[in-house]
């Protein structure tokens, strides 16, 4: 039986609860700081915030129905290597299996982490969000609001959440230290679930009332529809995409800015090779093109740099899709990376983000298999 | 290397052409080989006076391992019609390894082309060793054929990639 405590908001909201849990987390020692999203001082915008002083921690937003940019990647970058400095990370199911990918590919400390996910509901737009602000000029009503249905495994109504939150496939991460279940508990309350050792080691510090079961029916059937829409969108790329042009239909208004590689937090390479001399083209390789072709486009190879960045990420893609946030062209730069995606982890039976433990199809091989080609 | 990734290849008289030139399609085909397998057996093919098509044209690397999927990609939007990857049998890399990788690689690499509604067919990875002079010719001959069934490359006349 997993440790199950009971998380009370008490009419000040469950952001602060989650507060509370973080700064006992500081004051028992069960870890030394804590990477929690934050107000700043105008209460309108958010940021990762790295705190080491209970008292610093004084605006926590946890749960805000907006994230900018997958922090993933800021967490695998405030954490250090030593796993003595234990860093109670709080993220959304999206960034933890980023911090997995990450883990893989050395850039991000698992064992310094005391990994915390949310069961998330999935966030809105920038623009979205500001007009549930607007909806609801308190944020501790605008999270009430935001969550209260997302208890009972649905979504509020009128604010529609990110395409690819629509089809995310997990609520809190199963491989973290401690789950924080929304769905199928009590409005306004969060069961706080130890789900490893070290979790348990933590919660067991803190004074806490034991938690009821939560419906496990709920959050089967809220999984089972984000699973129904995956597939959905699968088999809606199979329908759209049936030839190369069609593909390039799909991103023919890319200008090549990288705003999606800048802000994938897969994309961790300091040099790109698209910076490289590699994509450089010189003014007489432009004429040659022209010559050749009789027109050249401007910029050049956008098609290889989609190509290009899949074939480097693709496997550990996490379809959190702040590229298609990113993208001033509208592109769904998320969601085709993340149809692409599947296929590629499906040769490899491979999840991207599931388990730090599942090899990366681009790092290992088997001396039998792939065969014949 | 710029001339020859864009798929240009000049005439005896100094004119380039492509692939959609005048005459029945014939497939242009850029062959990444390991330099102790498939490079020697090119050369063996060669020197055994073993025929084959023209249309390739041999790129040698130290190991199919050490092929960028870059430079696959480069190929098939800048002019060729295939690519040909030749490595060494499993078990015999020269640095152990490499083929294994090359075949991770061009395995995901094909997948995406694949998915995105790319021919796919026309990336070829084979195995060939030092000795199979006659196997190369083969190969050759043989995706040479099977080219010119799939036609010519449609990234090969659209400007906008």
């Amino acid at each position: 039986m997993k440790k199950r405590l009971k998380l009370d908001s008490n009419g000040h909201g469950m952001e602060e609860a989650l507060g509370r849990l973080a700064r006992l987390m500081i004051s028992t020692g069960g870890v030394d700081r804590v990477f929690i999203p934050q107000h700043d001082e105008t209460g309108e915008a958010v940021y990762a915030t790295l705190v080491a002083d209970v008292d610093a921690l004084k605006d926590p937003a946890p749960l805000v129905p907006y994230i900018n940019g997958n922090k993933g990647r800021e967490a695998g970058l405030s954490t250090p290597k030593n796993g003595e400095n234990k860093t109670a990370v709080f993220v959304r199911p999206c960034e933890a299996r980023a911090i997995i990918e990450l883990s893989k590919l050395m850039q991000a400390h698992r064992e310094s982490m005391l990994l915390i996910t949310s069961d998330c509901p999935g966030t809105l737009t920038l623009e979205d969000y500001k007009r549930l602000r607007e909806e609801h000029p308190d944020h501790r009503e605008e999270v009430a609001a935001f969550y209260a249905p997302f208890h009972g495994g649905e979504r509020l109504e009128g604010h529609e959440v990110r395409e690819c939150c629509t089809f995310c496939e997990s609520l809190a991460h199963p491989m973290s230290d401690i789950r924080l279940l929304l769905v199928g508990a009590p409005e306004g309350t969060v069961v706080v679930e130890a789900t490893s050792e070290a979790g348990e080691r933590v919660l067991s510090k803190l004074e806490m009332e034991e938690a009821a079961e939560v419906d496990e029916a709920v959050r089967e059937k809220f999984t089972e529809g984000q699973k129904s829409r995956h597939a959905e969108m699968e088999a809606h790329w199979d329908e759209v995409v049936h030839s190369v042009e069609d593909f390039m239909h799909l991103v023919q208004h890319c200008r090549r800015c990288y705003n999606c590689r800048a802000e994938c937090p897969i994309c961790y390479c300091r040099e790109c090779v698209f910076q490289t001399a590699t994509f450089e083209v010189t003014p007489d390789a432009f004429g040659r093109r022209a010559d050749q072709y009789g027109v050249v486009k401007m910029p050049p190879d956008t098609l290889v740099f989609h190509l290009t960045r899949m074939n480097h990420m693709v496997t550990s893609c996490v379809s959190c899709g702040q590229c298609t946030e990113a993208c001033p062209q509208k592109i769904p730069v998320g969601k085709i990376f993340s149809a692409v995606g599947r296929r590629v982890q499906d040769v490899f039976d491979y999840r991207a983000g599931a388990d730090t433990a599942d090899e990366l199809p681009h790092a290992v091989f088997r001396e039998d298999e792939l065969e014949p080609r | 290397m710029e001339a020859t990734v864009e798929g240009k290849t000049p005439t005896e008289d100094g004119t380039p052409t492509t692939s959609q030139g005048a005459g029945p399609f014939e497939p242009k085909i850029i062959a990444f080989v390991c330099n102790w397998c498939t490079y020697a057996a090119a050369d063996l093919a060669g020197t055994s006076r073993i025929q084959y098509p023209p249309n390739v044209k041999i790129v040698r690397l130290m190991c199919s391992g050490a092929i960028d999927p870059i430079y696959v990609l480069r190929a098939i939007t800048g002019g060729f019609d295939g690519v040909l990857i030749g490595g060494c049998h499993p078990g015999d890399c020269h640095y152990q390894t490499g083929n294994y990788k090359a075949r991770r690689r061009v395995t995901i690499l094909k997948e995406i082309l694949k998915s995105v509604g790319y021919d796919e067919e026309r990336v070829w990875l084979r195995w060939i060793s030092a000795s199979e002079g006659g196997a190369f010719a083969a190969t050759v001959s043989e995706m040479v054929e099977a080219l010119k069934s799939h036609g010519p490359n449609v990234l090969t006349t659209n400007w906008n990639k």
